[in-house]
């Protein structure tokens, strides 16, 4: 998903075309399904399919997403991407078992590129299966979210030639550590206490910047951030 | 921070999957923060209280002083907190040595008879004497205060070893041998450890690993107070459904059954032993609801696949030790043991495989299928294995298998790690997108030695072009690795058995699902084969594919033999005589011929076949095979010892090695031979039925009775698998086997009564399997009856009976030379093997 500033997230391209869609929203929904996928793979397996048929399913999912222009009937008062991938899973899933599927599923018409065997550890790693397969695609929604920021971040070290830097610093991210001392942490990371104070505070900036940014690209409106980010800490701990 | 922990900033408990090992709620909070106030700039003081306030947070107050006397003890540090109780650095001056003392819970003041239980379990503890166990040396009380007195292990726990990163496959495995070491010796006293985790395993500076509170955990039991069951590092005691009591452990590394407050017992160590495996080689706890989610409703073994970053030998031990169901689990320390000593020599620097090799070598890693259908994997593979086949035939340039370098598919190492393990001077690897007609193929060539690219290049076509791609590759390879390139090799390099693309795809499509050792893809194979036919009437390989996938349909029981021969011997012939120059053709004419009992005509062509591909390693096992049916057993065990060399990883060439092992009456080496097979490929059932056989034959009628159970269970006859326990309890040996015995015969009949399920979902059941069950099972007219019949059914390679040992009971009656004489095709001659 690219950087881009608040007032032109990924998903208001999207929807400012919605109903005549242009390359550049088809790449910005493309964008966002490469990264919102995994969520909804773990809510098709929770829902009871098998591997390979979740396999299938979100695949043809978002082939008919990406194809078609499902977005028309999007309101903008409900405009999360959230909420709408939620709702057209759902739609779909329901369409689905009321037909026979057809064996040109997946064939010739991919456009996302799934790594299942990655997502399928996902789901038989990630939040707790006790969980009803509404609040475990939320809980993965938040768990996504929350890598796609550390995933940002450590791009942006790592450019900066600073990848080692990262590394000693990310367990920061959360707080101080009980067992890592900031003297040790200097140590590490051969600079000062105060350098390395003020490079974890940093980091734990540029982070938040990133995840508000992340965020933003799902939601409509900039007022929306906040809410949908207390959302998703409320859910990221079931 | 390590994962799994509580959070020192909110005190929320970090789950498992949290990105990082992270706080979720706080990760949340810096992106709130940052809305609230963008622009603040650190104050590093406020910062350093902050972190004063949260280390003091972190550590409560010891509950003894340095200085504090024990009697015989001093107390001179604090080593660390648990869940039962604080743990001190004492020096003993009676014995003049520093010991560790654990003072146990309050509780034990108020409970007398708690107490007592807990002093009879301390005694047991005591007993464990093992160098890589913390020896309990005894329970004593002083001042009021009750503490284990504990061997002191000094060096670090394996937690802290894995919070500085993963721990790389050489130097885990001598660790993981030593824990495994520690628990075999606890489950033969019957001691069941029950928490084991990654703070409970010390590391000492000698290289040494010592397993401590070992059984403690059930030792206080009921002593304990109930932490969060959400505080997945520490040792719990959760109330049970099940058995109204306490489920001792720690939640990260708790088996299924044990979370789910179900009896335990040594496999339930053996989980936790994966779980820390698993954290071991990737850094990162094996979260908790893995087990309880999808892979405990399914209950099979979770695919290798699940373990991508640990190495391809690995991945499957890995699945075998965390298969939810405790049935399928390894059942004893002993197996796994097997398996990681199997595992050690390929990590050894100074093992066979790093021997200095002149020839140059190289490893052709499957293509990466980059377009994201999994559909489209046997094209990638295909390219791939065309090459390797291509490659392997010229000479001066060393090949390794197709089974052996598949398996870093999807396996993220670092090419001088994967050349490494393959013993190869050179990798080549590569990936494949398709879209419509477009084929974009890029291969680059790796030195082994240092990582760096020898050539690389991106190959942008229509997928017509596919034939010329590998073309360009296997050339730049062979002009890279050697000096010159002849113009016959560069000939050979470039034969093509079909100008069809599409039939060239469904002939890799028909291999890929032949390669597979998954009986229900034999099918699937055929109509592949089919098809590509269809498209090129012409093509030989795709009519050798269909004999062996007919063959294989006959052998595996999932057609009538009879059936399965002629549509078998039709494509032989077929392929024959469109091209009698490939080794393919020549080995599916072999296994056609033994399958139909013409020893001559097997012995001719699967001799033609290695004449023709002398790498060819199906081809040596199959010959060798062939070969244990005459008196030439040293050469049937040197022709397996090349196939095994040829293909380590191949789990047909290794199920053959254990059959002639087994065959031959070595059974410690059969044994060896089919846990290396289930370390490969848990799924591969018959290696349980080589165990059940070999453990019977050395008296060990309890292993070989788990080995049936393992194996019926693996077929899906749990409640047969039950029945046979039950059996063995009443009947002995004898009765547990006839009761598979009947159940057999009931599947012969059922299948012949059923005739109106279609043809490929049913599922053959060959008369030898009541014959070879009531043969073991010492029911001599009953086995006769059944050899009887498969000799009226012409069932395929009954020629086994002649040597293979479940028929000794039987050899010395009339009956058994009339049976001999029955055979199809009559025993093997020596001159069939001239």
């Amino acid at each position: 998903m690219g950087m881009r500033t608040f007032e032109t997230t990924s998903w208001t391209v999207v929807l400012a075309a919605k109903d005549e869609q242009t390359a550049v929203s088809r790449s910005a929904l493309h964008d966002l399904c490469e990264t919102y996928w995994p969520p909804l793979y773990s809510y098709i397996r929770h829902k009871g399919y098998s591997v390979e048929n979740a396999q299938d399913l979100t695949q043809e999912f978002f082939t008919n997403l990406l194809a078609k222009n499902y977005l028309k009937d999007v309101e903008p008062a409900k405009g999360r991407f959230r909420s709408f991938l939620f709702a057209s899973v759902n739609h779909f899933l329901a369409n689905e078992r009321a037909k026979e599927r057809t064996l040109k599923r997946g064939g010739g018409h991919t456009h996302l590129s799934l790594d299942y065997s990655e997502a399928e550890q996902r789901y038989a790693c990630g939040p707790s299966h006790a969980l009803s397969p509404t609040a475990l695609f939320d809980a993965e929604w938040a768990r996504t979210t929350l890598e796609t920021a550390l995933r940002q971040l450590e791009a942006e070290y790592a450019k900066a030639g600073k990848a080692h830097v990262f590394d000693g610093l990310k367990s920061f991210l959360a707080g101080t550590r009980a067992d890592l001392s900031y003297e040790d942490l200097a140590h590490r990371l051969d600079m000062s206490e105060g350098a390395a104070k003020v490079a974890v505070h940093r980091l734990r900036k540029r982070y938040g910047a990133l995840l508000r940014n992340a965020i933003g690209n799902t939601v409509e409106r900039p007022d929306d951030v906040d809410e949908e980010l207390r959302y998703l800490a409320k859910v990221a701990g079931s | 921070m390590s994962p799994s922990e509580k959070c020192p900033e909110c005190g929320a408990a970090i789950p498992p999957y949290a990105p990082a090992g992270l706080c979720l709620k706080c990760m949340f909070q810096h992106g709130l923060d940052t809305g609230e106030d963008a622009e603040t700039v650190l104050n590093p003081e406020v910062h350093e209280v902050h972190a004063e306030r949260h280390s003091r947070n972190a550590l409560r107050e010891p509950q003894l002083s340095i200085g504090t006397r024990l009697g015989v003890f001093e107390i001179v540090g604090h080593l660390g907190a648990g869940g039962q109780g604080d743990v001190y650095r004492a020096r003993d001056f009676k014995l003049g040595r520093d010991v560790a003392i654990k003072v146990l819970p309050a509780e034990f003041l108020d409970k007398p008879d708690r107490l007592i239980r807990f002093q009879q379990e301390a005694r047991i503890l005591a007993a464990l004497n093992h160098p890589n166990i913390g020896a309990v040396y005894e329970l004593r009380e002083e001042n009021h205060l009750h503490f284990l007195v504990l061997e002191l292990v000094e060096g670090k726990t394996l937690s802290r070893r894995i919070a500085e990163g993963p721990i790389p496959m050489p130097d885990a495995l001598p660790i993981a041998i030593q824990i495994g070491e520690a628990l075999e010796a606890a489950h033969e006293r019957g001691i069941i450890h029950r928490d084991l985790k990654p703070a409970n395993i010390m590391l000492t500076g000698k290289g040494a690993v010592k397993v401590l509170d070992f059984g403690i955990a059930k030792a206080l039991e009921s002593q304990t107070d109930r932490p969060s069951a959400a505080d997945a590092n520490a040792a719990t005691a959760i109330p049970s459904t099940h058995t109204g009591g306490l489920i001792l452990g720690t939640p990260a590394y708790m088996a299924p059954e044990q979370r789910a407050g179900m009896d335990v017992d040594q496999r339930t160590d053996i989980w936790a032993f994966g779980s820390v495996l698993y954290e071991m080689l990737t850094g990162r706890p094996l979260c908790q609801s893995y087990p309880t989610g999808a892979a405990e409703r399914e209950s099979e073994p979770p695919p290798a696949w699940l373990f991508p970053e640990v190495s391809p030998g690995m991945a499957p031990l890995l699945s075998r030790l965390l298969t939810p169901n405790p049935d399928l689990r390894f059942q004893h320390m002993r197996q796994v043991l097997e398996g990681l000593r199997e595992l050690q020599p390929e990590f050894n620097v100074q093992g066979e495989k790093r021997n200095a090799n002149t020839v140059p070598s190289i490893a052709i890693l499957p293509f990466v299928n980059i377009d994201g259908n999994p559909e489209n994997e046997y094209f990638s593979d295909g390219l791939a294995e065309e090459m390797i086949w291509g490659l392997s035939k010229l000479p001066g340039l060393r090949v390794a298998a197709r089974s052996s370098s598949f398996r870093f598919r999807g396996v993220d190492l670092d090419i001088r790690e994967v050349g490494r393990q393959l013993g190869v001077t050179t990798v080549l690897e590569g990936s494949v997108r398709r879209a419509g007609n477009l084929l974009r193929v890029t291969a680059k060539l790796v030195n082994a030695a240092d990582g760096y690219h020898l050539w690389s290049e991106r190959y942008d076509r229509d997928a017509d072009d596919v034939f010329a791609i590998q073309d360009e590759i296997a050339v730049a390879i062979v002009e890279n690795l050697r000096s010159e390139m002849l113009d016959e090799e560069k000939t050979r390099l470039s034969m093509r058995h079909t100008s069809s693309l599409e039939a060239h795809d469904l002939y890799l499509k028909g291999r890929h699902h032949l390669n597979s050792i998954s009986l229900n893809r034999l099918w699937k194979s055929v109509d592949c084969f089919r098809h590509a036919i269809q498209l090129d009437p012409g093509y030989a390989l795709a009519y050798a594919g269909l004999t062996e996938s007919y063959c294989s349909l006959g052998l595996w029981g999932l057609i009538d033999p009879r059936e399965a021969a002629p549509e078998a011997r039709a494509a032989a012939m077929k392929a024959l005589a469109l091209d009698e120059t490939l080794s393919e053709v020549h080995h599916a004419l072999g296994l056609l011929s033994a399958f139909c009992g013409e020893w001559s005509n097997a012995r001719r062509e699967f001799r033609r076949a290695i004449e023709l591909s002398p790498d060819h390693a199906s081809g040596r096992a199959c010959h060798a095979m062939f070969l244990r049916f005459t008196s030439k057993r040293e050469q049937a065990l040197a022709e397996m010892k090349v196939a095994l060399e040829l293909e380590p990883h191949s789990v047909l060439v290794n199920a053959g090695a254990a059959y002639l092992f087994f065959s031959f009456r070595h059974y410690d080496d059969a044994i060896r031979q089919s846990h290396k097979i289930l370390a490969m490929e848990p799924n591969f059932f018959q290696a349980h039925g080589y165990l059940a056989f070999a453990y019977a034959r050395k008296g060990m009628l309890d292993k070989s009775i788990e080995e049936w159970r393992a194996l019926l269970s693996q077929r899906g006859y749990k409640r047969l698998a039950w029945g046979v326990r039950r059996a063995y309890e009443r009947a002995g040996y004898g009765g547990a086997i006839k009761k598979i015995a009947q159940r057999s015969v009931l599947a012969y009949y059922a299948v012949r009564l059923l005739r109106w399920i279609p043809r490929k979902e049913r599922r053959f059941c060959s008369p030898m399997l009541p014959a070879v069950m009531y043969a073991e099972a010492g029911e001599k007219d009953l086995a006769f009856k059944w050899l009887d019949r498969a000799c009226a059914e012409r069932t395929p390679l009954m020629i086994g009976i002649t040597e293979d040992p479940p028929w000794d009971g039987l050899r010395s009656d009339p009956r058994f030379n009339e049976i001999i004489g029955k055979i199809e095709g009559g025993p093997v001659r020596d001159d069939d093997a001239i």
